[in-house]
């Protein structure tokens, strides 16, 4: 099967590359550790706990909204050749007044100031400023860098955004998109080393264009791979040969013992976990859309409320249900326009780190949960194809843009990717999409991790010593390849000795690390 | 040196590589391969390969197991009531 030649080249293939492999192999090692211990106690995993600020730091009445929803939706005709849009909600930030349209559910916004009806995205610096700092409770902004990055919730690849670090009880980064000052992720100081550790050292991503990144990545585990089946075959190749000479004395605790014994214990570990990692990646990297569920969005959405509709004055929403709202010692945050199936929808929001509360705007009734049927037809018009459904159960799932789990319903969409839609039960939104492609991912990530027992500490223990294991295999090759110069003069002294002269080429081919270098 | 016929005590002291030596003669020989792994080797390779085995049998366990409950997941009746109040979020 392998030529004499080939055997005999194998031991400097496997010398040189497990020398230059060293580093891609110890940055895993290195990173796995670290971000196994920044993940080990974190009470809500990497989304973290914040406190959202409730209110505005300045209390805005929503009625002094001098534009009009009906005006603007107009406007959105005339101007801007929108023939609908998905919402429309009338918020204060600071001392301003806005109102964000979202012209389709995967679509960037846009945001107008109310009074003066001029449009303020992209957002400006100031502004960004501004939402970063009525974020989180007893925080203030402190600087800002713009970095576009991928959403799952938009169309476009990648999202206008800025990180905004913010100062002070909370101290994060805030991922805020340019249109609309929406929070996209926040990044408190473990989500940050973590982050740190994955993409500068775990997966080699150092800028933001993936595929060079993924192609190095992927070749330095190609090369571990293959790396890892040459040392079976030199283990396997020299199954008829004592252990090296007599005058290096290899005990049982020498390099070359510790090499081989530590590289055939862990290598099928570690070929099976890069293995498994590759898929990973693919999945968190080249293939991110189709796993985040991009894949599912609709290129013919047609719902949403029609520019050419008549929408409630702000005035004329609070006041139908001023009667209906718990107390509030602040004004309402913002009043939201929305088509729930084929009835009018207002969402107010009383405090920013709860959810809206709905109302019909024919009756003024309170919806405290949409029907299933409506909840999934509603999804049903986001999904591609508009295809059929099954309605799985509710559950509470986590909401991003308010960092908590709220009440949710969970559908079965009979689309290509065979999607899982978690809905909002009161709202309608769209939280989360799962694939059938998304769904997988458990099995390869636990075997990437050996988590094996369900159990934090006996599998991190596990990982540990895999990991001990593949530091003793690193460390014993770069000895036999620099065994100091004690051992190199007794192997220099010891010249090939006749009788290993008789022995035929191709029973010595696979000449060991020391022998190749001797 | 070549060809010339090593002493007991050069066999002694160069010991392994002797033996090695013998073995290639022993295959050249009989012209089969002798398996003649040490011990510990053996030992060592018989647990790298458990491990992976285990590891691999684990994986397929969980994915059948992942796809098994993934399809089993069937619809259920439209009156399904909405559950109760959500848990505390952790720090909240």
């Amino acid at each position: 099967m392998f030529s004499s030649r080939l055997k005999a080249r194998i031991p400097s293939w496997h010398k040189w590359m497990g020398l230059i492999l060293t580093v891609p192999l110890l940055a895993w090692i290195v990173s796995a550790a670290g971000m196994m211990l920044i993940t080990m106690d974190l009470p809500n995993g990497l989304a973290g706990v914040y406190r959202l600020q409730p209110y505005n730091s300045v209390d805005v009445n929503l009625g002094a909204a001098t534009v009009s929803p009906t005006a603007l939706l107009r406007r959105l005709s005339t101007e801007h050749k929108l023939d609908r849009v998905h919402w429309m909600r009338l918020e204060s930030r600071g001392p301003h007044l806005w109102y964000v349209v979202r012209p389709t559910p995967f679509s960037l916004a846009m945001t107008f100031d109310a009074r003066t009806g001029q449009r303020l995205d992209p957002l400006s610096d100031e502004l960004l400023a501004l939402s970063a700092s009525e974020a989180l409770v007893g925080t203030r902004f402190e600087k800002l860098e713009s970095v576009p990055g991928f959403n799952r919730y938009y169309e476009i690849d990648r999202v206008p955004a800025v990180a905004a670090t913010v100062v002070g009880e909370q101290p994060s980064i805030l991922m805020l998109s340019r249109d609309e000052g929406r929070t996209l992720r926040r990044i408190d100081g473990d989500a940050e080393g973590f982050e740190w550790w994955y993409k500068k050292f775990h997966v080699t991503q150092y800028t933001d264009n993936v595929i060079p990144w993924t192609t190095l990545l992927y070749a330095c585990a190609a090369g571990v791979i293959t790396l890892a089946v040459m040392g079976y075959g030199l283990f396997w190749w020299r199954r008829e040969r004592p252990v090296a000479s007599v005058n290096t004395a290899p005990g049982p605790f020498s390099a070359r013992n510790f090499h081989r014994k530590a590289g055939v214990v862990v290598g099928g570990v570690l070929i099976v976990q890069l293995i498994a990692g590759v898929y990973i990646w693919l999945s968190l990297g080249p293939l991110n859309d189709p796993f985040r569920g991009k894949s599912s969005f609709t290129k013919e959405w047609k719902a949403g409320i029609t520019t050419q509709h008549e929408l409630a004055e702000p005035a004329a929403v609070l006041a139908k249900v001023a009667g209906s709202l718990p107390e509030s010692p602040r004004p309402v945050q913002a009043i939201e326009w929305r088509r729930l199936g084929d009835q009018d929808a207002w969402f107010i929001t009383l405090r920013q780190d709860e959810r809206p509360i709905v109302f019909d705007a024919a009756t003024g009734a309170r919806i405290d949960a949409l029907h299933p049927q409506l909840a999934g037809e509603i999804a049903r018009q986001e999904i591609i194809g508009q295809p059929s459904f099954e309605y799985l159960g509710p559950l509470h799932f986590a909401s991003i843009d308010l960092n908590r789990r709220l009440p949710a319903y969970r559908f079965r969409f009979a689309d290509p990717g065979i999607t899982d839609v978690y809905v909002m039960q009161n709202t309608g939104e769209i939280v989360m999409r799962r694939p059938a492609f998304w769904r997988l991912f458990g099995p390869f990530l636990a075997v990437h991790m050996i988590a094996v027992s369900g159990n934090k500490t006996v599998d991190m223990s596990l990982l540990a010593l895999f990991q001990l294991g593949f530091l003793i295999v690193i460390a014993t090759g770069w000895r036999l390849q620099f065994p100091g110069k004690r051992a190199s003069n007794q192997k220099g002294a010891r010249a090939r000795t006749p009788i290993e002269r008789m022995v035929p080429e191709e029973v010595d081919a696979g000449e060991d690390m020391v022998g190749a270098q001797s | 040196m070549i060809g010339h016929t090593p002493s007991a005590e050069m066999q002694k002291r160069e010991g392994a590589p002797a033996l090695a030596g013998l073995r290639a003669q022993a295959i050249r020989n009989t012209g089969r391969r002798v398996l003649s792994f040490p011990a510990g080797d053996r030992a060592a390779f018989a647990i790298g390969l458990v491990l992976t085995l285990l590891l691999v049998s684990f994986f397929s366990w969980r994915m059948v197991r992942n796809v098994t409950r993934d399809r089993a997941l069937g619809p259920v009746p439209m009156s399904t009531p909405t559950p109760p109040p959500p848990p505390p979020a952790p720090g909240h």
